[in-house]
C-alpha cells in the first residue's frame, strides 16, 4: 500500500541550522496493517508522517501509495486517500465552527466542494449516527461550537472526521498524548475499532511503549532519522515493554531522558 | 438629530454594509487583514461612474464595479499566496497601486454623476420621498446580499473557505486547497466593497479618488460593533451583525456631528472611531482574562 | 467701560437697523462645510463669515453660522450634507468639489452657494454658468484667464497673438486652455498652442513659439511650471515676454500675474450668500469666476525679456519682485 524508498528530509539545508530530520528511510507497508511508530524526541516520527501526508517536502527519495508516486503531490490533493488526526486537539478541527459544520467539511474530503448546501438532512443523519456511537452524548450538541468541547471529546470527533469520507490511510500523530489517561484509553480503543472496521492502513506515532505494543500489528522505532527496529508477527508478540525499553536504551547509549520513561 | 439626518445615516450605513460584509469575510472568516478595501471602494465608484457617464446601463456599470473590486482582491491574494508577501503588506501594495489606477480609470480626480440616471433613478419616480426611498432601496440590495452570502458560507464551498481561514492545517488535511479559497474569499470581499463604492458614487452624485480614505477602519468598526451586539454561533447572525454595526456606526457619527448633543465635532471622528475599535478589540481580551 | 458699552450698543443698534432692512428680526442660518481642514479652505470659510458680517449678518446675533469639516472623507461629507439638510438652514455653503457634490445630491430645495470649485460644469453642479437655475450657484476658483489676457494687453498694447504652453495630459490645463481661448476670442487675440507632455519637452515647446507670438502664457500646469526656468530662458534669449497664471512663478522670473487668495474667494462667496439671504434666488445668480486681487509684477524679468512695465501697473501692484 505504502512504499517509501530512500526517503530523506533535510531542514534549513545549506545553513548552519541544517538538520537531517530523516536520513534514509525504506519502508513498505501492506494494505490494512496498523503500524505503531516510536522513538525519542527529534527521531523523525512526525517528519515521517508529515512526509507521507504532504506537509513536509522530501529532499530526496520517493513515496508512493497504491503504486502511484505522490512525492510531489500537495497535501490537499493527498487528502483524498489520507486521513489524519493531530496531537493537538485544536489542530484537527475548527474551533469557531459547529460540530456538524466540522463534520460536513470532513465529509466532503476528496469530493468537489460545490455551492450546494453543506448540511443536508441526509448528511445530518449520518453525522448523528456516527457521533452517537461515541457514547459521549455529543449527538445532542451538534450545533455547539467545536471550541466548547473538551480535548478528549474533540479528539474523538476528530477521529470520526478522519474516517467520515472514504480513505485508505490513517495517520495518527500522538493523538492521545494531550489527553488525560481515561480519555486517552477511550480514544485508543476507538482508534482500534475504527481501524479494524474500515481496514485502514494506519501509522500511529506514540510516545508510550506499552501503547506501541498493545495497539497495531507491527512496530517500528526511529532514531536520528533512521529506522533502527522493525518488529512484526511472532517476534513482536514475544516482546515485552521492558525489552523494548532496553532496546531503546541501547541505541541511546544508556542516556535516558524524561520522555523515555513513559511506559 | 433631525429625521432627515437619521435616515441619511441609515442610508450611508446600508451602503457601507457592503464594506463591513466584505471586511467580515477577510478579517474574520479568512483571518486576512486586508487594506485593499481603501482602494477597491473608490475603484468601484470610479468604474461605475465612468461607465455611466459613457452611457452604459447603471446596473451593468454596478456589476462591472463588483468585478473590478474582485480583480483588485485577486491582485492582493496573488501577492500573498503566490509570492508569500505578508497579507497586510500585500494589501497595502495593492491599495497604493489602486490610487493611481483609480486616477487612470477616471482620467481626473473627480467624476460627477449628479445629472445622470443611476440605479436609483427609476425608484425615485415611485413617489416615496427620496429621504425614505434611498434607504429602502439600499435595504433591499443589502438583504439580497445578506441572503446570498449566508447561503454561500453554508455551502460546501463556503464551509471549506471558513475552514481555510480558521485552521489552514486542518483544512489542508481535509483536502481543502487553502490558497484557492483565499483567492476566492479576498476577491469576493473586495467585489462587495467595490459594489458599495459603486452605490456610494451613484447615490451621492460623484466618484472621487479620495473616497477610499479610512474605508477599512469604518468596515472594521462596523464588524466589531455588530459582533459586540449580536453574538451567536450562526453565520447569518454574524452577517446581520455587520449590517447593524454599519448602520449604528453611521448613527454614532451623526450624533457626533450634532455638535450640540455631546460636544463632539466632526474633527473628533477619527479619534472616536479609533477609540471605539480599540475598545472593542481590548474588551473581549479583558473579559477572557477575568474568567481564566 | 462706559465707552465700550456705548460702542457696542451703537454697533448692535447699527446691526439691528441694517438687519431690519432686509431680514426682519428673524435669525438666519448659514451652514458651511469643507472637505478638509486646510489653510486655504479655512481662509475661504473666514471670508464667507466676514463678508456676511459686512452685509449685516453677524454670527450669534441675527445669524447662526455652522461649520463642519469632513476630515478629508467624502463619506463623512455625504453625512454632513444630510445633517445640514435636516437642519434646514437658509443657505448651505459647501467648500470644494466633493462637498459641493454631496450637498447637491442631497437636496433640491435648500439654497446652495458652492465655492472653491474649479470646474462647476465638469462637477455637474450647474449646467449653465450664466443661468444656473434650480437651487444652486457659487464661485469657481478657476484661474482668472480673462484678467490674465487683460494684464498681458496692458503690458503689450499691440498684443495680437498669445502663445500658450501646456500639457494636454492634465485635465485641469485642458479646461484652462479652453477657457483662455474663449476669453481671447472676446478680446480679439489669437491663441497659439504648444504642448509638452513632460518637463524635458518644455524648452522645445517654448522655442516652437519664438517669432510666432507676441507673448507666451503659462497656465497653472504642473508639468510646465515644474520646468518653468527652461521657458523663461527661451523668453530671455529671444526677447519674448513670458506671463504666468500663478503669482509664485513671477518670483521665479515671469513678467507678471494676477492671483487670488482664498480669503478673498470666501468674501466674494459671502457676498453671494448675503444676496440670497436678502431674497434673491440662487438660480438667478450667475456662477462667477473668482476675480483676481493679488497683482504681482517683476520689472527686471520684464526688462530681460525686452518689455517695460507701465508705471501705473507697477504702482498698482500688491507685490513688486526686485
Amino acid at each position: 500500500m505504502i512504499e517509501i524508498s530512500n526517503l530523506g528530509v533535510t531542514f534549513a539545508s545549506g545553513t548552519p541550522l541544517e538538520k537531517h530530520a530523516l536520513k534514509t528511510i525504506d519502508l513498505s507497508i501492506d494494505s490494512g496493517r496498523f503500524i505503531s511508530v516510536i522513538g525519542s524526541n527529534g527521531a523523525g516520527k512526525s517528519t515521517l508522517l508529515g512526509a507521507i501526508a504532504g506537509d513536509v517536502t522530501c529532499t530526496r527519495g520517493k513515496i508512493s501509495i497504491a503504486e502511484r508516486d505522490i512525492t510531489r503531490l500537495p497535501a490537499a490533493k493527498r487528502a483524498r486517500s489520507i486521513a489524519r488526526v493531530f496531537q493537538d486537539p485544536l489542530a484537527g478541527s475548527c474551533t469557531n465552527l459547529t460540530i456538524e459544520e466540522n463534520l460536513a467539511i470532513a465529509m466532503a474530503r476528496g469530493a468537489r466542494r460545490d455551492l450546494t448546501r453543506a448540511l443536508s438532512e441526509d448528511w445530518r443523519g449520518v453525522f448523528e449516527s456516527r457521533i452517537k456511537r461515541l457514547g459521549l452524548g455529543l449527538e445532542k450538541r451538534m450545533q455547539d461550537l467545536m471550541g466548547q468541547l473538551s480535548g478528549g471529546q474533540r479528539q474523538a470527533v476528530s477521529l470520526i472526521m478522519a474516517t467520515l469520507a472514504p480513505c485508505d490511510i490513517l495517520l495518527l500523530d500522538e493523538h492521545t498524548a494531550a489527553l488525560d489517561p481515561g480519555m486517552a484509553e477511550f480514544v485508543l480503543e476507538l482508534t482500534k475499532e475504527v481501524q479494524r472496521d474500515l481496514g485502514l492502513t494506519t501509522l500511529m506515532v506514540t510516545h508510550s511503549m506499552s501503547q506501541a505494543l498493545e495497539a497495531g500489528d507491527r512496530t517500528i522505532m526511529l532514531h536520528e532519522g533512521e529506522i533502527i527496529l522493525d518488529v512484526d508477527g511472532q517476534e513482536r508478540q514475544g516482546l515485552s515493554v521492558e525489552a523494548l525499553v532496553s532496546k531503546f536504551r541501547d541505541v541511546r547509549d544508556g542516556a535516558i531522558d524524561s520522555d523515555a520513561l513513559l511506559l | 438629530m433631525s429625521a432627515i439626518a437619521f435616515w441619511g445615516a441609515v442610508e450611508l450605513g446600508l451602503i457601507f454594509a457592503f464594506v463591513s460584509l466584505g471586511v467580515y469575510l477577510t478579517f474574520r472568516i479568512l483571518d486576512f487583514p486586508d487594506l485593499t478595501v481603501d482602494g477597491s471602494f473608490p475603484l468601484g465608484a470610479a468604474v461605475a461612474a465612468v461607465l455611466i457617464i459613457n452611457g452604459v446601463n447603471p446596473w451593468l456599470a454596478t456589476m462591472a464595479a463588483f468585478f473590478a473590486g474582485g480583480c483588485a482582491g485577486l491582485v492582493t491574494a496573488f501577492l500573498n499566496v503566490r509570492f508569500g508577501i505578508l497579507h497586510l503588506l500585500a494589501s497595502i501594495l495593492t491599495m497604493i497601486a489602486l490610487f493611481s489606477v483609480n486616477l487612470r480609470v477616471m482620467g481626473r480626480p473627480n467624476v460627477a454623476l449628479l445629472m445622470q440616471d443611476t440605479v436609483l433613478t427609476p425608484f425615485l419616480k415611485l413617489g416615496l420621498h427620496p429621504t425614505y426611498m434611498r434607504p429602502l432601496f439600499l435595504l433591499m440590495l443589502v438583504l439580497v446580499a445578506l441572503v446570498l452570502l449566508a447561503l454561500f458560507l453554508r455551502s460546501n464551498f463556503g464551509l471549506a473557505m471558513r475552514a481555510a481561514g480558521s485552521n489552514p492545517r486542518m483544512a489542508r488535511a481535509q483536502g481543502v486547497n487553502v490558497g484557492f479559497h483565499i483567492f476566492t474569499g479576498v476577491a469576493l470581499s473586495n467585489a462587495l466593497v467595490g459594489l458599495g463604492g459603486a452605490l456610494f458614487a451613484q447615490i451621492n452624485g460623484f466618484a472621487d479618488v479620495t473616497t477610499g480614505v479610512g474605508t477599512i477602519v469604518v468596515g472594521l468598526a462596523a464588524v466589531i460593533v455588530g459582533e459586540t451586539l449580536l453574538r451567536g454561533r450562526f453565520i447569518w447572525v454574524a452577517l446581520i451583525g455587520c449590517i447593524v454595526g454599519s448602520i449604528l456606526y453611521r448613527i454614532a457619527v451623526q450624533l457626533a456631528l450634532s455638535a450640540d448633543v455631546i460636544g463632539l465635532k466632526a474633527s473628533d471622528l477619527n479619534l472616536a472611531t479609533a477609540v471605539l475599535v480599540a475598545l472593542a478589540l481590548i474588551l473581549p481580551k479583558l473579559r477572557r482574562g477575568k474568567t481564566t | 467701560m462706559k465707552n465700550t458699552l456705548l460702542k457696542s450698543l451703537g454697533a448692535a443698534l447699527l446691526a439691528s437697523t441694517l438687519a431690519v432692512g432686509f431680514a426682519a428680526a428673524e435669525k438666519v442660518k448659514v451652514s458651511v462645510t469643507a472637505i478638509v481642514e486646510h489653510p486655504a479652505l479655512d481662509a475661504a470659510r473666514d471670508g464667507v463669515k466676514d463678508a456676511l458680517a459686512e452685509a449685516g449678518f453677524k454670527d450669534g446675533e441675527n445669524l447662526t453660522f455652522v461649520y463642519e469639516s469632513a476630515q478629508g472623507n467624502p463619506a463623512t461629507a455625504a453625512q454632513i450634507a444630510r445633517q445640514f439638510i435636516g437642519d434646514a438652514p437658509n443657505v448651505i455653503v459647501p467648500i470644494s468639489t466633493p462637498s459641493a457634490q454631496a450637498v447637491a445630491a442631497a437636496t433640491s430645495d435648500i439654497a446652495i452657494v458652492f465655492t472653491a470649485v474649479t470646474d462647476p460644469l465638469g462637477a455637474q453642479l450647474v449646467s449653465d454658468m450664466e443661468k444656473p437655475g434650480a437651487n444652486i450657484t457659487g464661485l469657481s476658483d478657476m484661474s482668472p484667464v480673462g484678467e490674465h489676457i487683460a494684464l498681458v494687453r496692458e503690458v503689450l498694447p499691440e498684443l495680437k497673438t498669445l502663445g500658450v504652453i501646456y500639457n494636454p495630459g492634465e485635465a485641469n490645463s485642458v479646461s484652462l486652455v479652453n477657457a483662455l481661448k474663449a476669453e481671447a476670442e472676446k478680446a480679439g487675440v489669437e491663441v497659439r498652442e504648444s504642448t509638452a507632455i513632460k518637463s524635458s519637452d518644455v524648452q522645445q515647446a517654448a522655442r516652437a513659439l519664438v517669432g510666432k507670438v507676441d507673448a507666451v502664457y503659462v497656465p497653472t500646469d504642473n508639468t510646465i511650471v515644474s520646468a518653468l526656468e527652461a521657458a523663461i530662458a527661451v523668453g530671455e534669449q529671444n526677447a519674448l515676454p513670458i506671463f504666468s497664471g500663478d503669482t509664485d512663478s513671477v518670483t521665479r522670473g515671469t513678467v507678471a500675474s494676477i492671483g487670488f487668495n482664498y480669503y478673498d474667494i470666501g468674501k466674494q462667496t459671502g457676498a453671494v450668500v448675503a444676496r440670497i439671504l436678502k431674497g434673491e434666488k440662487p438660480g438667478d445668480i450667475a456662477v462667477s469666476i473668482a476675480s483676481g486681487t493679488d497683482l504681482v509684477v517683476n520689472p527686471s524679468a520684464a526688462g530681460r525679456m525686452g518689455v517695460e512695465l507701465p508705471e501705473g501697473l507697477v504702482s498698482r501692484a500688491n507685490k513688486v519682485i526686485e
